[in-house]
C-alpha cells in the first residue's frame, strides 16, 4: 500500500520534471524562458532557505547575503582569472559556505529572534561591504562584463540555456536537501527544532548540526549567486538586500515550510504573481501584499503544509509526516523494503505485552549493549557537595551521592525537594552554584548536556520532550546518531560506509522499538501517542544511545498500576542485560521499592536519609518529611 | 574633537536614538504580549507620519500646543492602526505556526508601502512642524531645540508607560500576559483585551516615533518604515527581548553609536560597523545587553 503511494509520488515527480524539461521546447518565447529561469533560480534559493527555516526552524534573515557572496565571488574570480563557470560556481559556493560556517559558530547558540537578528546583521554587512568596497566591488556601479555561464564544452547563451542550467541546479539542490533531511543529521536538525533541550539530552550536537545545515544552505545559495552573476553578466547590490530575504521567507512560508515541493511552489507563485498583475501597473504590489496576507489567512501552514485549511479545503496526500515522505527517503523506504520483523525482534517485546512472569534467559541483544565500563571499583557517578541557587533560593544544598556500575538508585522526596534540579545539574542542563560532578572518571561539572550524553549519561524528562513532528521511529533514529560519525560528504553521496551504517541503525532501532513493543506505532507522530507510550518512547530514545547511566525523571508518571509494574520489570531487565546504572526519580513508591537497590531521600534540597529501601522508609526523618509532624 | 562638536553629536545621537527607542519599545511590548514579531511595525510608523502630514494644515500654529496636538494625533492614529492589525491579522492567526503572522505582516508591509507610494508618490515629502524652531545653547554648543524635544519626548513617554504598566490594573494584566499568557488567562485576565491594548499602545508609540523622525529629518517617504523596523528590531535585541527598559536603552545606545561611528570612524562604513558590533555583542551576551538569562524550566 505504501509502495503504491510511493509509486504515485515518483510518477508525479517524474512528470513534473519532464514537463519542466519539455515546456521551453514547446513554448518558443524568450520572455517566457526568462521568466522560467527567474522562477527556477528563486526556487533554488527558496529550497536552500527551507533547509534552515523549515527543517531547522531558524529565522534566517540574512540568506540573500550568502546569495550575494556567491555572486560577487564568482564575478571576481571570473573577471580576474577568466575561470569557467564550474570553477567560479565552486568558489562562490565555498566562500558562502565558509562565511556561514565561520559566523555561525559564535551565534548558533542564540535563540529565536536573537539568531534572526544576528543573521539579519550578516546580510546587511554583506550588502554594506559590496556597496562600499569600491576598489573591489565598484560599489553602486556594480561589476559588468561577466562571461556567460561557460561549461567548457558548452556555454549557456540564451534564456533557455540558462533556464536549463538553473533547472539542473534546482534538482541537485533538492536532492541535497532531501538527502540531508532524510539522514540522521537531518533528523537531528528537525529534532533540535522541535525541542533543543530534548535533542541535547540524547547527545545531538545542536549547534554543530545547525552549523552544517546553514553551511549547506549557504553553499547552495552561493552556487545560485554564481549562476545569477554569469546569467545576467552583471552584479550589483540590489538583488541581495533584505527585500530578497523577505521575499524568500514568503516563498518558503507560502509554499509550506519543511516540505519538499513547498519552496518550489512558493517561488513559482510569488515570482509569477507580479508578472501576472502587470496590468495593474503601480497597484500590482499592493495586490501582491494583499494576496500574500490572504494566502496566509487561508493556509497558515503554507499551501503544501500539513493540516486543514481555514475553509476545509484539504489538499490530497498531506497526512503523512514530511521528512520521510515523497521520493526515496531512507527512513520510510527502508521500512517498505525491510522484512516486518528480523530475528532480533522477537522476545522482549512480546514478553512485555503479554507480561508473562518468568524472566526469560535469552541472549542479550548485541546492538544495545554498551561497551563494558572499566572495572576500576570506582563509582560510575560521583557527586560532591552539589549546591544550586535560583535567585537566592537554595534548591539543592550540599548534596553528595554516588552510583556504582549496575546500580539502581532511587531519588525520592516530597514536591520541591530538589530531585529534578539534581537531575538537571547532573545532566548539564543547569550549572551548579558549587560542587563537582564526576562521571566515569571524568569531571563533567561544566560540560554541555550533549557532551554529557555522549559520555554515556542520558536522561529523560519529567515533562515529556519528544520530537513532536517526527515519527516514533524517527525519534529513535535521531538519537541513534550519537553512535555514528557522519560527514556531510558521506550523507550527500550516500557512500557505502554510510549505507552500511544506516543498515546497522535500522536493525538497532528495530530492536530498541521492540523492547517496549512500539513497532506497531513506529510510524505515528510521536506527539499523537498516549501519555504512557510517549514515556516509553522517551526511554527507548535514551537507550538507543547506549548509555551507561540513565537518569529517569518520573518515568511512571501517567502510567496505571499494571503499566508501572511492567516498567519496573523492564528497568530491572535492562539493568541485568546491559549492566546499566539508573537514577530513578519517582513518586510511585511501589516501583521504587521494587526496583531500587538503594534510596536517597531529599527534603528541602538536602539528603535526609539514604540506604536500603526497606530501611529508608522506616527512617523517622523520612516519615516526617512525607507525613509531616513528628512521627 | 571639540566640546561643542561632541555635545552636538551627543544630542543628535540621543534624538535619533530616542526615535529608535520608541519604535523598539512598541515592538517589544507587542512581542512581549503576543509572542509574535510585528514586521509591519515600521509601516505603522510610516502611515501615521503620512496621515499626520495630511491633517497638519488644519492644526493651529500654537507653538508647543501644536506639537502636543501632533503627538496626540499620531498616538491616536497609531493606536487605531494597531487595533486594526491586531484584530485583522494577529487574532485570526493566533493558533497558526509562528511564521504565519510574520509572513502576513510582511504582506501588510508590502501592501502599505506600495499603497502609500501609489497614492502619494514614492518621492520625499516635506514634513515640517511650526514648533520647536531654532537653537538653544547647551554649554558651549548651540543645538536645535527640536532634537532636545525629541529626546525628551522619547524619555517621558516610556516613563509614563512604565508607570501605567506597574500602577494600573490593566498595566499589571499586560505584564502578567507577557510573562505567561496561559497562566494569566487562568487567573482571570482577559488576555484578548490585554493583547489588543498592548497592540494599540505599541503602535501608538510607533506612530509618535514616525512624526518625530519626520520632524527630525524634515521629510517622510513611503519606504521609511523599513529602516525603522530594522533599527527598532536591533534595539529590541540589544536590550533583550521582552525587556522594555532594555528596548529604550538599546534604542538610545544604537542612535549614539551610529552618530559617533559616523563622525569618528567612517560615515560610509557606519552600518557595517554597527552590525558587526551587534554580532559581537550577541556572541558575548546572547540574552542582550540588559536582558538576563532565564534558565528554562525542564
Amino acid at each position: 500500500m505504501r509502495s503504491g503511494i510511493f509509486r504515485t509520488q515518483h510518477a508525479l515527480t517524474a512528470a513534473v520534471i519532464a514537463a519542466a524539461v519539455i515546456a521551453p521546447l514547446v513554448i518558443a518565447d524568450a520572455y517566457i524562458h526568462r521568466l522560467m529561469a527567474t522562477v527556477v533560480l528563486a526556487a533554488v534559493l527558496a529550497v536552500s532557505m527551507n533547509l534552515v527555516l523549515g527543517y531547522g526552524g531558524l529565522l534566517a534573515l540574512g540568506h540573500a547575503g550568502f546569495y550575494g557572496i556567491g555572486a560577487y565571488t564568482a564575478a571576481l574570480v571570473s573577471l580576474h582569472l577568466g575561470a569557467p563557470f564550474p570553477v567560479t560556481a565552486l568558489a562562490g559556493a565555498a566562500t558562502a559556505a565558509l562565511v556561514a560556517w565561520l559566523v555561525a559558530r559564535p551565534i548558533l547558540h542564540l535563540r529565536g529572534h536573537y539568531f534572526a537578528m544576528a543573521m539579519l546583521a550578516i546580510g546587511e554587512i554583506v550588502v554594506q561591504v559590496a556597496y562600499n568596497w569600491d576598489s573591489v566591488t565598484r560599489g553602486a556601479s556594480g561589476l559588468p562584463g561577466i562571461s556567460q555561464p561557460d561549461l567548457i564544452v558548452w556555454t549557456a547563451v540564451t534564456h533557455r540555456d540558462n533556464y536549463y542550467l538553473a533547472l539542473v541546479l534546482l534538482l541537485l539542490a533538492m536532492l541535497a536537501v532531501r538527502r540531508f533531511v532524510a539522514s540522521p543529521l537531518g533528523l537531528g536538525l528537525i529534532a533540535a527544532r522541535d525541542d533543543d533541550q530534548g535533542a541535547a539530552s540524547v547527545g545531538i550536537g545542536v549547534a554543530q548540526t545547525r552549523t552544517l545545515a546553514l553551511a549547506l544552505a549557504a553553499g547552495i545559495a552561493g552556487v545560485a549567486g554564481a549562476l545569477y552573476a554569469h546569467y545576467i553578466t552583471f552584479v550589483s547590490v540590489e538583488p541581495f538586500q533584505l527585500e530578497q530575504t523577505i521575499a524568500l521567507l514568503a516563498m518558503v512560508a507560502v509554499g509550506g515550510m519543511g516540505t519538499t515541493w513547498g519552496p518550489v511552489v512558493g517561488a513559482a507563485l510569488l515570482t509569477l504573481l507580479p508578472e501576472v498583475l502587470r496590468d495593474f501597473a503601480e497597484l500590482r504590489m499592493v495586490i501582491y501584499g494583499a494576496l500574500l496576507m490572504l494566502v496566509v489567512w487561508l493556509r497558515p501552514q503554507g499551501l503544501l503544509g500539513r493540516g486543514p485549511s481555514r475553509w476545509g479545503l484539504k489538499l490530497p496526500g498531506r497526512t503523512r509526516p514530511d521528512p520521510s515522505a515523497a521520493s526515496g527517503a531512507p527512513a520510510l523506504a527502508s521500512v517498505v523494503a525491510a522484512p516486518a520483523s528480523g530475528p532480533v525482534l522477537d522476545g522482549v517485546a512480546v514478553e512485555f505485552r503479554t507480561a508473562t512472569g518468568a524472566a526469560p534467559a535469552r541472549t542479550a541483544p548485541t546492538v544495545l549493549t554498551a561497551p563494558e565500563p572499566a572495572p576500576t571499583g570506582e563509582p560510575l557517578l560521583r557527586v560532591e557537595h552539589l549546591s544550586k541557587d535560583f535567585a537566592g533560593l537554595r534548591a539543592v544544598s550540599d548534596v553528595s551521592l554516588e552510583v556504582a556500575p549496575g546500580e539502581i538508585v532511587g531519588l525520592i522526596g516530597p514536591n520541591g525537594a530538589g530531585k529534578s534540579t539534581i537531575i538537571n545539574l547532573i545532566s548539564g542542563a543547569h550549572r551548579p552554584t558549587s560542587g563537582r560532578i564526576w562521571f566515569n572518571g571524568q569531571d563533567i561539572t561544566h560540560s554541555e548536556t550533549s557532551r554529557v550524553a555522549r559520555a554515556g549519561l542520558v536522561r529523560t524528562f519529567q515533562h515529556i520532550r519528544l520530537f513532536r513532528s517526527l515519527t516514533v521511529r524517527q525519534n529513535v533514529e535521531a538519537a541513534y546518531q550519537v553512535r555514528l560519525w557522519l560527514s556531510l560528504l558521506s550523507v550527500m553521496t550516500r557512500s557505502r560506509r554510510y549505507r552500511e551504517a544506516m543498515d546497522e541503525m535500522r536493525v538497532a532501532v528495530d530492536e530498541a522499538l521492540a523492547l517496549f513493543g512500539l513497532e506497531g506505532v513506529q510510524h505515528q507522530l510521536a506527539g499523537t501517542l498516549s501519555y504512557g507510550d510517549q514515556r516509553r518512547v522517551e526511554i527507548v530514545r535514551a537507550l538507543v544511545t547506549q548509555p551507561r547511566l540513565l537518569l529517569l525523571d518520573e518515568p511512571a508518571a501517567g502510567m496505571n498500576e499494571a503499566e508501572s509494574a511492567e516498567l519496573a520489570r523492564f528497568l530491572q531487565e535492562i539493568r541485568q542485560r546491559h549492566g546499566l546504572s539508573i537514577i530513578l526519580v519517582e513518586h510511585h513508591l511501589d516501583v521504587v521499592m521494587e526496583v531500587c537497590d538503594r534510596l536517597i531521600v531529599l527534603d528541602h534540597g538536602t539528603v535526609i536519609a539514604s540506604g536500603r529501601p526497606d530501611e529508608v522508609v522506616r527512617h523517622p526523618e523520612v516519615l516526617r518529611a512525607y507525613l509531616g509532624g513528628s512521627a | 574633537m571639540t566640546l561643542p562638536v561632541l555635545i552636538d553629536q551627543l544630542v543628535s545621537g540621543l534624538a535619533i536614538g530616542g526615535v529608535y527607542a520608541l519604535v523598539a519599545l512598541g515592538f517589544a511590548l507587542i512581542f512581549g504580549v503576543l509572542r509574535a514579531a510585528q514586521f509591519a511595525h515600521g509601516e505603522v510608523y510610516m502611515v501615521v507620519a503620512f496621515l499626520v502630514l495630511a491633517v497638519l494644515p488644519w492644526f493651529p500654529a500654537l507653538g508647543p500646543l501644536q506639537f502636543l496636538l501632533v503627538i496626540v494625533t499620531a498616538a491616536i492614529f497609531g493606536a487605531i492602526a494597531g487595533m486594526l492589525i491586531e484584530r485583522g491579522v494577529f487574532r485570526p492567526l493566533a493558533d497558526a505556526p509562528h511564521i504565519a503572522p510574520i509572513i502576513s505582516t510582511i504582506g501588510l508591509m508590502i501592501l502599505l508601502q506600495n499603497l502609500v507610494a501609489y497614492l502619494k508618490g514614492s518621492e520625499l515629502h516635506r514634513f515640517a512642524l511650526a514648533w520647536p524652531q531654532g537653537n538653544v545653547s547647551v554649554g558651549p554648543a548651540s543645538v536645535p531645540v527640536l532634537k532636545l524635544v525629541i529626546f525628551g519626548t522619547a524619555l517621558v513617554i516610556p516613563a509614563l508607560l512604565q508607570v501605567a504598566l506597574t500602577r494600573t490594573q490593566l498595566g499589571r494584566a499586560i505584564r502578567a500576559t507577557a510573562i505567561d499568557a496561559e497562566t494569566a488567562r487562568l487567573m482571570g485576565v482577559n488576555t484578548a483585551r490585554t493583547s489588543l491594548v498592548a497592540f494599540a499602545i505599541g503602535s501608538a508609540l510607533a506612530g509618535i516615533a514616525g512624526v518625530l523622525v519626520g520632524a527630525l529629518y524634515g521629510v517622510v517617504y513611503s519606504t521609511m518604515g523599513v529602516t525603522a523596523l530594522v533599527k527598532g528590531y536591533a534595539a529590541t535585541i540589544i536590550g533583550g527581548v521582552g525587556n522594555l527598559v532594555g528596548a529604550v536603552a538599546g534604542g538610545l545606545l544604537l542612535g549614539l553609536f551610529e552618530v559617533f561611528v559616523a563622525s569618528y570612524v567612517s560615515p560610509r562604513w557606519t552600518d557595517a560597523i554597527v552590525y558587526t558590533l551587534l554580532i559581537v555583542l550577541l556572541a558575548l551576551r546572547p540574552q542582550g545587553l540588559v536582558g538576563r538569562a532565564i534558565p528554562e524550566k525542564l
